[in-house]
């Protein structure tokens, strides 16, 4: 029986999710379905609640702005999406190679669980769109893949890379493919990249970075998934430590801290 | 005897109580505690020199004489897997609820004047657990919690309070400039 790749997605102009989806069926696989968080003023409230200001940066960036938001950077996404001479930027592009385009207002929604018990093998590819609640996990199949901005299981929580410059532990900086569980970035670990810090003196730049690398690494480990090469290893769970938001006057600090790192580095070198 | 409940010396407990860092601890400002059987059972506890502290319990019945034992274990360097624990629930209980902390302690029938106690207590804490730990995720905390003008002291809060928000709000500025120059 053939295994349906399912993608969750947080908005259809996703560059992540268009730019993954598009290399997959390239590579001559089949996106079944995409399902696609809805806009509404609910979803505004609880994202503000919990983002605050930064939400309608990243509503203006990813939503208005899309690939004109990224500055001439070589290490972009728009980069990688023009080398690699990607097209699609909506994901109802998709609906032209036979992919079912699912709105939801939440992806724990009663009809997102409903549709993925019509699928009995199935692989999900998240890319973004909230926390993912039980009654979703457990309809799963082989699991929910994410990418996750910073290297387990040290790193769990959000804001990986300015804790990881905060710490003074920039060689953690990295990402890591996971299934994921009812903890958070708990479940099973299925690939560790470590990201140099190179020549970044911004984290808005070095964050930009990371994102052809999350699209590629996330194609090659649905590849290995697909053709059962996938190698699971569970985490620890000794560790229950978690980072969260930073706040403004530590980000601040992180971002003060990097250009001094390179000031640094620069000096040394000449 | 239990882990967390060394017998403390007279002299120890004294110069703690007479610190300027425990102010409710202070028998100078024991009146300006919630209620008198608050303030009889922490002055009976440390009459019997000894701290007793529970397992973490909900948010809702946690009392700032709670956050105040775990400052005075942190000062006294002990550690243990209850202490841990408490930290880290108390910080994610914070971090996680941090959009509806307000709505929660109006929920929990908590006054005003408690919760500004309680959270100026746990400010506290998370300031000295970065300074003795140098663990970075509780001075983030930390500085959300002096955002938040609910939890903030007024003109009628207690002298005392007023003057641990003043001096933690400093040491968290020290604290941020030190990083950047570190």
């Amino acid at each position: 029986m053939d295994k349906k790749i399912i993608v969750f997605c947080p908005n259809p102009f996703s560059l992540y999710t268009t730019s993954l989806c598009e290399l997959l069926i390239r590579k001559g696989y089949h996106i079944e379905c995409i399902v696609v968080r809805k806009f509404t003023l609910n979803r505004f409230k609880n994202e503000f609640a919990r983002d605050g200001k930064r939400l309608i940066k990243k509503i203006w960036k990813k939503l208005f702005l899309r690939e004109q938001s990224y500055s001439n950077d070589s290490n972009s996404i728009v980069a990688f999406r023009k080398k690699n001479k990607l097209l699609v930027k909506n994901i109802n592009e998709f609906k032209g190679h036979g992919t079912k385009i699912v709105k939801c207002n939440s992806l724990n929604d009663p009809n997102v669980e409903h549709l993925l018990k019509t699928y009995d093998e199935k692989l999900i590819v998240f890319t973004g769109g909230g926390i993912i609640r039980k009654n979703i996990l457990d309809q799963a199949g082989d699991g929910i893949i994410n990418c996750h901005m910073g290297i387990l299981p040290k790193y769990k929580g959000m804001d990986l890379p300015e804790w990881c410059i905060l710490e003074n532990e920039t060689e953690e900086l990295g990402i890591t493919l996971h299934f994921m569980d009812k903890g958070i970035d708990t479940g099973d670990i299925l690939k560790k990249i470590k990201i140099p810090l190179g020549e970044h003196t911004s984290i808005k730049d070095l964050r930009v970075s990371f994102e052809p690398i999350m699209v590629s690494s996330m194609v090659s480990i649905v590849e290995d998934c697909m053709n059962g090469k996938a190698i699971r290893t569970k985490q620890s769970t000794k560790d229950k430590r978690q980072y969260f938001i930073v706040h403004e006057k530590l980000y601040q600090v992180a971002e003060k801290k990097l250009k001094k790192m390179k000031t640094k580095t620069d000096t040394h070198t000449a | 005897m239990k882990e967390n409940q060394r017998l403390y010396t007279n002299e120890e407990l004294e110069s703690l109580i007479n610190s300027n860092q425990f102010p409710l601890l202070n028998n100078r400002h024991i009146d300006e505690l919630d209620s008198p059987s608050t303030q009889k059972a922490l002055f009976e506890k440390i009459e019997n020199t000894s701290l007793e502290l529970s397992d973490y319990p909900k948010f809702k019945n946690i009392t700032s004489e709670d956050i105040i034992k775990l400052r005075l274990f942190l000062h006294l360097g002990q550690e243990n897997s209850k202490l841990d624990n408490w930290h880290l629930k108390l910080l994610r209980y914070i971090e996680i609820n941090l959009p509806k902390l307000k709505k929660n302690e109006k929920k929990h029938g908590r006054s005003n004047k408690s919760s500004i106690l309680i959270f100026q207590q746990i400010k506290a804490l998370f300031v000295e657990y970065y300074l003795t730990h140098n663990d970075l995720i509780y001075l983030n905390t930390a500085i959300k919690i002096t955002d938040l003008k609910w939890a903030t002291p007024l003109s009628e809060t207690p002298y005392p309070i007023k003057e641990l928000n003043s001096i933690k709000n400093r040491q968290i500025e020290y604290i941020l400039k030190d990083l950047v120059n570190g």
